[in-house]
């Protein structure tokens, strides 16, 4: 695709066909991935793919149309298709397509050691992860190594040009272990944007410590109880409900935190932030998918809700700035809000100090169903469980079919401790949290 | 979409280094969405999903590569660094297609129109609005989308296909103060714009604001062990969740799942005949044809309580050495496919609704289901119930909200003591390992004995 010829033609249509203003958004990805199964190559994948996105103003009205056509494009149909949509769209917020920010910040976040990385050497690792999983009674059930890399262009009638690249590689390796008429199969992930941070061994070291630790698991009683969340599972809660920080949803009337900036939401010893420029973030960027530039903020300072996360559309409906988060969730999706590398500010004390300090209680190591088990408007959840009993300040037997279910809102207020070991294990991410008076369901 | 002598090229590119079997799968997927927030339009997008799938296959190895720059030579390109992966000489010389005869389950009748829907929509947004000064919020997505398919493999299969569908997603939310709740519902079909004569969006609009107000004046639902009544149509992702994905072939061929082995044995109640049925003219989970060429059939999975068969493609198939059955499926290009669901119900019993609630002595009655998960190698199980009530001494009580059910899959087949006659069908989508796939889960109304019930109450 010759970008730069295709998109005069494409805004010379465009103008022809009555759109003020308008903009191209194009992705080109490609990736690659294998996984081994009984020391065999089981799946071997290469991919490229990608397409365009146009989107332009018509009587104050955004139009959207994409296409993944790239061998053949035709500038009319897709402005006509744009011109379509246009024409429907009955919202009156005011749309805009960006001229730009003054500065963007210097950001490199492309680590060519990734792409270096020959086939050889990661058919090789995903063979040495099959190898330091299996055994003891373990049987794995797919090992894989994965990378891929992404490059993004902007181009729009004011002016603006635009582009970023991106890269990742991705471990996951899932096994199978059984006790008696008890199966167990658990999985595990490492994604990261630099070669360096991709310790591929440690999920395999601790996949097989956890399978192994969560042999034999039964349910408890039901009732109240401390918990101690473990971060990964704080961070999948969070992102249910990360959506509730987004300006356009409080605006529609879709979040609880509608008017309580500057009011108390948690409790004092809670900051989460929004940073963009997280060294080797997973979503770090220093432009949005409007092209605005992003900046660090603190979106629950000590307890106080700071600020909403905001695109162009909602700020200007608000009276104020885009704070860098008018994202689309692929090219060919309309701009919405999404949060950068969003995270739990982390405390202080150490998991094995937690442990001690819920003294008899839950640790919550693993949920299931928060697709399905999540009210993201009431902030209400209900989600399948599995973890250990915490007896006399330690680890004691497996638990599992258990549910837990509570109210996130409720919840920012009955934290108790927050510990120091934040991880990353995607863009949302938190340390682990003891909260209090938790409705466990079992038996 | 693409020459037939390109296609055999490709091909035997693809088999080069002496693998048994290629497959090409193109896709040109004509996609249109749009959503109205309290009954104005609030995005409208649309455009073309397109691109090419090449499928090597050597004994246990799988060889997958995609591109949306579908031309001669890049296709050429892609086969032959995919059979590099593999080594060997070519076994294949040529390859004589023969044209896959098979019935259209269904012709689509009408054109999609945009503006016709949002007019619709906008009714039904009027409708909850109408129903309840508590309806504060409404929101309504729309989806239509024709997939034009062409699947050729090395064995000489030739087929071409095209998918048409079209989906509502009617949500209205209920608040005082504080709470807020949510009545949801999602019809579709393997159809033409003609769905939305046989569907009345109003009455279902009106519905959803009902399932709305009725959570949110209810109290939190109580926890533990307790029988459950769940009522007919998305009742069905019980099934689907509990035992469906445990009968998929990719997981029995690894051994990951409860249901392995275990042909021709009682694994669940005798009451309990289930079905994947992928040739019900016009249903959402519908095909005419599978993501492999294979024609959709009617595949009986549990009869009388004992295990008949599995939800099988080829690759998997030739594996556990079963015949393909019309299950292998996938989003798009960009998947390899596998063994899935297509619409999976429960068959209708003898029992009767009235009677399985006048014998319920105490329990939970699930109106209104959500989604759901599964573990399918440990078959433990999970899902939302979006609207549900307290039976006590046989008669349905007050409304209870925010409950989720667990179980484990080979337990709770064996638990299910009454089944009705009510059969009925609902819409959604599963994910798994090949994507995003339309199904229908169904069921009559059935009891369950003894299951967990996560509420905070």
């Amino acid at each position: 695709m010759e970008i730069k010829k295709i998109k005069e033609e494409i805004f010379e249509k465009a103008r022809e066909v009555g759109f003020l203003e308008s903009e191209i958004y194009i992705s080109q990805s490609s990736s690659f991935k294998v996984s081994v199964y009984k020391s065999e190559i089981e799946k071997f994948q290469n991919s490229e793919s990608g397409g365009l996105c146009f989107r332009g103003i018509i009587d104050g009205k955004m139009g959207y149309y994409f296409s993944e056509q790239v061998e053949n494009i035709n500038p009319y149909e897709i402005v006509k298709g744009a011109r379509e949509n246009a024409i429907l769209i009955e919202s009156e917020d005011e749309e805009e397509i960006f001229a730009g920010s003054k500065e963007y910040k210097n950001f490199e976040n492309f680590d060519e050691e990734i792409e270096k990385l020959s086939v050889e050497e990661k058919i090789k690792m995903a063979f040495e992860m099959e190898e330091l999983v299996k055994g003891e009674g373990i049987s794995v059930n797919s090992s894989t190594v994965a990378k891929g890399k992404t490059k993004t262009y902007i181009f729009n009638t004011k002016g603006l040009e635009l582009e970023k690249e991106s890269c990742y590689i991705l471990a996951y390796i899932e096994a199978m272990a059984t006790k008696g008429e008890q199966t167990k199969e658990m999985g595990k992930s490492k994604i990261s944007v630099s070669l360096k941070d991709f310790d591929y061994k440690k999920i395999c070291y601790e996949l097989k410590k956890d399978l192994i630790a969560s042999l034999g698991a039964e349910p408890i009683e039901s009732g109240k109880q401390k918990v101690l969340l473990k971060n990964e599972v704080f961070a999948d809660l969070l992102s249910c409900f990360v959506g509730n920080f987004y300006a356009e949803n409080v605006q529609k009337g879709f979040s609880r935190l509608k008017g309580k900036i500057g009011e108390k939401v948690g409790v004092d010893f809670l900051t989460i932030t929004d940073n963009p420029f997280l060294k080797g973030g997973l979503d770090s960027c220093n432009f949005d998918s409007e092209g605005v530039a992003t900046y660090e903020k603190k979106v629950i300072e000590k307890g106080i809700l700071k600020t909403f996360l905001y695109n162009l559309k909602a700020a200007k409906k608000d009276g104020v700035s885009s704070t860098g988060n008018g994202f689309k969730d692929s090219f060919k999706a309309k701009v919405r809000t999404s949060c950068t590398n969003f995270y739990v500010e982390k405390g202080e004390l150490s998991f094995e100090s937690l442990i001690k300090e819920v003294e008899n209680g839950i640790l919550i190591t693993d949920v299931a169903g928060l697709h399905s088990g999540t009210n993201s408007i009431s902030g209400d959840f209900s989600v399948a469980c599995e973890g250990f009993l915490i007896k006399n300040g330690k680890i004691d037997k497996p638990l599992n079919q258990i549910v837990m279910a509570d109210n996130f809102y409720d919840m920012l207020f009955k934290i108790q401790k927050i510990g120091k070991d934040l991880e990353f294990y995607s863009s949302i991410a938190s340390p682990s949290i003891i909260v209090s008076n938790v409705n466990i369901s079992g038996i | 979409m693409i020459d037939k002598s390109i296609i055999e090229l490709v091909l035997l590119s693809a088999v080069s280094n002496g693998a048994e079997f290629a497959e090409v799968f193109v896709e040109n997927n004509v996609k249109n969405s749009l959503s109205l927030i309290n009954g104005k339009v609030e995005s409208s997008n649309s455009g073309v999903d397109f691109g090419c799938g090449i499928r090597i296959i050597n004994k246990d190895r799988v060889v997958y590569t995609y591109t949306n720059k579908v031309n001669k030579e890049n296709l050429i390109r892609l086969a032959k660094e995919g059979a590099r992966a593999l080594k060997g000489k070519s076994q294949i010389k040529n390859i004589v297609f023969s044209d896959l005869d098979f019935d259209k389950l269904y012709i689509p009748k009408k054109e999609f129109d945009k503006r016709a829907i949002v007019e619709m929509l906008r009714g039904g947004s009027s409708v909850c609005y109408n129903f309840s000064n508590q309806i504060t919020q409404t929101n309504m997505g729309y989806m239509d989308s024709k997939q034009n398919v062409l699947i050729a493999n090395t064995n000489g299969l030739f087929a071409e296909d095209e998918r048409v569908r079209t989906r509502v997603m009617i949500s209205a939310i209920a608040s005082n103060g504080d709470e807020k709740q949510t009545g949801y519902f999602g019809p579709g079909a393997l159809k033409g714009f003609e769905f939305y004569e046989e569907i009345n969006i109003e009455e279902i609009a009106k519905e959803a604001a009902r399932s709305a107000v009725t959570m949110l004046n209810a109290r939190e639902c109580p926890s533990g062990k307790m029988d459950a009544i769940l009522d007919n149509g998305f009742g069905g992702v019980i099934f689907h969740e509990a035992c469906g994905h445990g009968l998929e072939a990719s997981g029995i061929s690894k051994n990951a799942s409860v249901f392995a082995g275990k042909i021709g044995q009682q694994i669940a109640s005798e009451k309990i005949t289930a079905i994947d049925d992928g040739t019900i003219a016009g249903k959402w989970g519908s095909i005419n044809i599978d993501d492999e060429g294979e024609r959709g059939r009617k595949n009986v999975l549990i009869e009388n309580g004992i295990l008949k068969g599995y939800l099988v493609d080829k690759f998997n198939g030739s594996k556990i050495g079963m015949e393909a059955t019309g299950s292998s499926r996938r989003e798009s290009y960009k998947n390899i496919p596998t063994s899935r669901m297509t619409n999976t119900y429960i068959a209708s019993g003898k029992d009767k609704k009235e009677d399985i609630i006048k014998q319920t002595e105490y329990g939970i009655y699930a109106k209104y289901m959500g989604g759901g998960s599964v573990n399918p190698a440990s078959g433990e199980f999970n899902f939302a119930v979006n609207e549900a009530y307290i039976i006590r001494n046989g008669e349905i009580c007050e409304p209870v909200k925010s409950a989720t059910l667990i179980g484990k899959g080979a337990e709770v087949l064996k638990n299910i003591d009454m089944v009705s006659d009510n059969l009925a069908l609902a819409e959604g989508m599963c994910g798994a390992s090949s994507g995003s796939v339309p199904v229908c889960v169904g069921q009559p109304m059935l009891r369950v004995k003894n299951i967990t019930v996560g509420g905070r109450g």
